[in-house]
């Protein structure tokens, strides 16, 4: 096999940039919580920012390579140890056939995402290979990853290249990886249901700094700080990742990938899409202080995340075919 | 169904806008928002992903990174989405007779007490026989309103009054098939789940079928009627969900 689980982690899963077209019949799109991680591992690797990625949760899986391939961890740092040496995360590196792989301690971030090149052989579930874990569909029989399993990589182009004894070639180049900040600023645009809230309310809701709690998960993230007030009567209406809802005890949730299609809570705000990796890597107990932001500033925002993305882009593909010039792929690959 | 009612188009995030008809569960809103959202489903604009549609509302989501790097000028994308999509309600004030197309769906249900104990207590409770609960549950032809809580969950309405009861303060576990009440509204759990809903009755048909190209069995728009079945037949019943 190409990758077998040797010890079950907290939450791993198949995921890929989501399951779009079936919101209006209550089937949300899951995928990474991390897209910008998500997308930067296959990017590294040479894959199509589509491919399905394992997203882990610490204490992580911990894994056996049954077969040479290009990999790469980005997003969260987890202290990568492979054949028993620390991997600085975010690079590409080929790994040999009979590797170990563990992530040994917590070190930033919170979920760490490994892409191979060429993916994982799966079974996509109306067309995408995100894991429904509420449904058991998707991804790796729609469950978490769990010791024993056997993931198949596609096809298997490094069987003949020879890495160093220690079994791996790191690649000489790098994405940034998840840093902390003591208190992260969360820009967000007003919802539909931010001007019920009271003036003393709306300064609480920008003035202070609220907490995640424990009790969030890839649903969605609790966040507790001064209860704002809520009596408001609202009909369910559509929701989406980002969407920050006002409960009943006026304490507030942050949807994340797993989130329901719709909701009845009022909408207050909504987390700005250039902002939610950044929130995907925070863990609870973090503070956050939300910063209300225009739709303007909001798009710019996220032009300037797409230009990044198309920057990585190019940078990776040349980089990648760089070195494997230089590594003279005929001696290497398999015809 | 002449003049579409008064709506306003909000932000719902960066990647979405919602078309709000306002605060409202009304058969006749509703319908409008199963027009607007056909109407936009046939013409989509590039960037377009999917619509949702809810009671009163129907968002619209849409690839915002790739929508971002076609913009110029000064409009947002925001803008320019918003103003194809009051064209497209435009034209239909034109056609104001344009409706949505209706599917009529007959759902069986078994209203034994044993798959639905709870037409017992809405009995007692509004001072009816099992029996004529059932008969005003399946005269009527609800309206699927939207999809949602769970996959192929289809919020209907509306019950005649004299069935109504606000959901349980506590949700149960509730079989999937149960066919429930709350308030005007009944609905049918797609899935073993906790649920707040009054349970009635049990459908034999599988509401969510993973492997199915198309999933759900209901869908936002469907007009469904329940007609009864008894236990028998409920047990036996082809490709029955357990």
């Amino acid at each position: 096999m190409s990758l077998t689980v040797t010890q079950t982690g907290l939450l791993d899963t198949i995921q890929d940039t989501g399951r779009n077209g079936y919101r209006s019949l209550g089937i949300n799109p899951n995928g990474v919580m991390d897209m910008e991680a998500a997308i930067a591992a296959n990017l590294l690797v040479g894959n199509p920012i589509e491919e399905a990625v394992i997203e882990m949760h610490f204490p992580a899986s911990a894994l056996l390579v049954g077969k040479t391939c290009l990999m790469a961890f980005t997003g969260a740092d987890f202290n990568a140890v492979i054949n028993g040496i620390s991997i600085a995360a975010g690079h590409p590196m080929v790994i040999a056939a009979g590797s170990q792989i563990q992530f040994t301690k917590l070190v930033s971030g919170s979920r760490l995402y490994i892409a191979v090149q060429g993916g994982f052989l799966l079974q996509p579930w109306l067309h995408s290979n995100s894991t429904h874990l509420l449904l058991h569909k998707g991804g790796w029989e729609g469950r978490k990853l769990t010791a024993g399993d056997e993931l198949s990589f596609k096809n298997n182009p490094w069987e003949h290249y020879v890495t160093p004894n220690n079994g791996i070639t790191i690649l000489p180049w790098r994405v940034p990886i998840t840093e902390a900040d003591a208190t992260t600023v969360v820009p967000v645009i007003a919802g539909k249901e931010w001007n019920l809230l009271s003036e003393a309310d709306r300064q609480n809701f920008l003035e202070k700094k609220f907490t995640i709690s424990p009790h969030s998960n890839r649903m969605g993230y609790r966040i507790t700080g001064e209860p704002l007030r809520n009596n408001f009567s609202i009909v369910s209406t559509a929701v989406q990742c980002g969407t920050i809802q006002l409960l009943p005890n006026g304490q507030m949730i942050i949807l994340m990938a797993d989130h329901q299609t719709t909701g009845g809570y009022p909408q207050i705000a909504h987390v700005i899409s250039a902002a939610i990796s950044r929130l995907a890597q925070l863990r609870p107990g973090s503070n956050v202080q939300f910063k209300m932001i225009s739709i303007q500033e909001a798009e710019k925002m996220a032009l300037q995340m797409a230009l990044t993305q198309n920057k990585l882009t190019t940078a990776c593909q040349y980089r990648l075919m760089e070195w494997m010039k230089r590594i003279n792929p005929a001696n290497v690959f398999n015809k | 169904m002449r003049q579409i009612p008064a709506y306003h188009i909000w932000p719902s995030g960066d990647n979405a806008l919602t078309i709000d008809f306002g605060n409202v569960i009304d058969p006749g809103i509703n319908r409008w928002v199963m027009v607007v959202n056909n109407a936009l489903n046939k013409n989509p604009f590039n960037g377009f992903i999917e619509t949702v549609p809810a009671y009163a509302s129907l968002t619209v989501y849409y690839n915002l990174l790739q929508l971002v790097q076609l913009q110029k000028g000064s409009i947002t994308v925001f803008d320019k989405i918003k103003n194809h999509v009051q064209k497209i309600i435009d034209r239909l004030v034109v056609n104001a007779d344009s409706e949505s197309p209706v599917t009529l769906v007959e759902i069986p249900v078994c209203y034994h007490p044993s798959l639905g104990a709870d037409i017992i207590t809405l009995g007692k409770i509004k001072n009816l026989s099992v029996q004529k609960i059932i008969d005003l549950h399946t005269a009527g032809r609800y309206q699927v309103y939207m999809t949602g809580f769970l996959p192929g969950f289809a919020y209907m309405g509306q019950v005649n009054d004299a069935i109504a009861l606000p959901r349980k303060k506590t949700p149960v576990p509730v079989r999937a098939g149960s066919v429930g009440i709350a308030g005007r509204q009944t609905g049918i759990y797609p899935l073993h789940s906790p649920g707040g809903w009054h349970i009635i009755g049990c459908t034999p048909i599988a509401m969510f079928d993973a492997a199915a190209a198309s999933p759900c069995y209901l869908k936002p728009g469907n007009i469904v009627q329940f007609k009864q079945i008894d236990l028998d037949e409920f047990n036996s019943y082809p490709n029955r969900l357990t």
